[in-house]
């Protein structure tokens, strides 16, 4: 038998594919809480709200069928992204959790927030004939659940802003209105002006009463990174 | 670029922000680059500064040598470009494998101890030192379990060595969790090692896990009272740097320095 050969057999064994001779199971056994003991480490870590809310035998048998299904990245720290993928691919295994999509979102995001390089990153003072974008330091997001405030049962639409606050040095959330949320996905495409004029269309508003309102909300996200300056 | 001498420390994010007030400075820092290539942002500040002052090596996690695939070429370009951005010359990785078939476990498995799988290591580890553009190191890993075992450990090893040409990271712990788990002779297996071709050592903490009734190389404690005993000795058939090696559990700094101050004066005393 070649070595690949052999090394399969014995990583099938590990991860539960094929049951272990009667002679290895107990190096077979160990290796397997090894292997197990870092994915669940890192799911349970990077995911404390989904932990809370699912048993602990529960969770190992899903990281089971996780581990079977070949996780990727070479760093491990990514591994909730891979989690998220997995859940979404393999939702028969969460009945009554519609809101999981949502929650594996707003906990991750935080990892992923957290763990971008900010080291040349610059704040930009808000003038409003400039062109703004959404910073690499946040992230909105339109979800059904209130994941954030651990609402998982009333269904609706719930706008996120996350980012990460330098001066604390951690990531920090806010609910932003679907108002806000559109206005901001329409100021990535468009200048401030022509975002304005088009959200007063579709809201039937005055656009200079608008802008009034929507100033100092604009200065705070510049004051802090959220927005950007383009170019 | 200095050669690599004396003893050194696992640079951990537990106690990075400690390192400069402290005004600690070990001979050299150990880094894993898989924990530092992404890392946030306010660290990465401390993190250069301690590894452009002081003499730097870097000891990997994925590299899967012993994979059915060889290493691709983008994990070894973000591990070259790694070691290039922060001048890094020596480089160690394991003599086992982590992924197969693309899938990832994370743990370091053990290898067929074959001719074959000896003539395939061989292969990769030219193909690595090719791409880095430096040489490997290969450390001797802890095993409860050979998929196939054509030759003993140390056979393995030696075979290894001379086909290759690859330096060894001899780890100490391992070698004494090894003798144990494995019912042979830990001093037996020193003599029987080929050690001219060893780069550096390692020690470490191991766990005895009772319900399995194998020593666990845990890295999670300090180094056992055996494990320095194997040192003292491993240390009269080779004085190579020595370096401790903490992953999990991982102390302040001050704890950390009391055991390289002991590390310290055992090396300096053999």
């Amino acid at each position: 038998m070649s070595d690949i050969k052999k090394q399969k057999i014995f990583v099938d064994k590990v991860i539960d594919n094929i049951p272990a001779d009667k002679n290895e199971q107990k190096p077979i056994e160990l290796y397997k809480e090894l292997v197990h003991h870092r994915f669940f480490e890192v799911i349970s870590n990077a995911n404390p709200i989904f932990y809370s809310l699912i048993k602990k035998k529960r969770l190992k048998k899903i990281i089971t069928k996780f581990i079977q299904s070949g996780a990727k990245t070479d760093f491990i720290w990514k591994l909730p992204s891979e989690f998220r993928t997995f859940v979404k691919k393999n939702k028969e295994l969460f009945p009554n959790m519609d809101y999981i999509d949502d929650l594996l979102w707003f906990e991750w995001i935080e990892i992923k927030l957290f763990m971008k390089d900010y080291s040349s990153f610059k704040r930009s003072k808000f003038d409003s004939s400039y062109l703004y974008d959404i910073s690499k330091s946040a992230k909105i997001k339109r979800l059904s659940y209130k994941v954030y405030e651990q609402e998982f049962k009333i269904k609706g639409e719930y706008c996120v802003l996350s980012y990460f606050d330098l001066k604390i040095k951690e990531v920090i959330y806010r609910e932003i209105s679907p108002f806000m949320y559109e206005f901001l996905k329409l100021i990535s495409k468009f200048s401030i002006k022509n975002a304005i004029l088009k959200i007063s269309r579709k809201y039937k508003l005055e656009p200079k009463e608008l802008k009034e309102i929507l100033i100092q909300p604009l200065k705070e996200l510049c004051t802090l990174g959220v927005l950007v300056r383009k170019g | 670029m200095a050669r690599l001498k004396g003893c050194g420390l696992g640079l951990r994010r537990e106690f990075i922000h400690e390192v400069i007030p402290s005004s600690f400075k070990p001979d050299f820092w150990e880094v894993t680059p898989e924990n530092w290539i992404n890392m946030p942002y306010y660290h990465k500040e401390r993190f250069e500064q301690i590894v452009y002052e002081n003499k730097t090596i870097a000891h990997g996690l994925s590299l899967s040598i012993g994979s059915d695939k060889r290493p691709s070429k983008k994990f070894l370009k973000t591990i070259k470009e790694f070691l290039d951005r922060y001048k890094i010359e020596d480089y160690s990785e394991h003599i086992s494998f982590s992924n197969f078939n693309g899938s990832q476990t994370y743990e370091l498995l053990p290898l067929p101890s074959t001719m074959s799988m000896v003539e395939l290591l061989s292969n990769r580890v030219k193909y690595v030192e090719d791409f880095l553009g430096r040489s490997l190191i290969l450390e001797n890993a802890t095993y409860y379990y050979v998929p196939d075992a054509k030759m003993s450990e140390v056979e393995f090893i030696n075979e290894l060595i001379h086909k290759s040409g690859v330096r060894l990271l001899l780890d100490v712990n391992n070698v004494y969790v090894n003798s144990v788990n494995h019912n042979y002779d830990a001093r037996k297996f020193l003599s029987d090692l080929d050690t001219s071709s060893v780069a550096y050592m390692h020690l470490a903490g191991h766990f005895d896990d009772e319900d399995s009734g194998f020593l666990v190389d845990t890295h999670g404690m300090e180094v056992t009272k055996k494990v320095w005993d194997l040192y003292k000795y491993t240390l009269k058939k080779v004085k190579a740097p020595t370096m401790i090696e903490r992953d999990n559990n991982v102390p302040s700094l001050d704890v950390m320095i009391k055991e390289y101050d002991k590390l310290k004066r055992i090396y300096r005393g053999a």
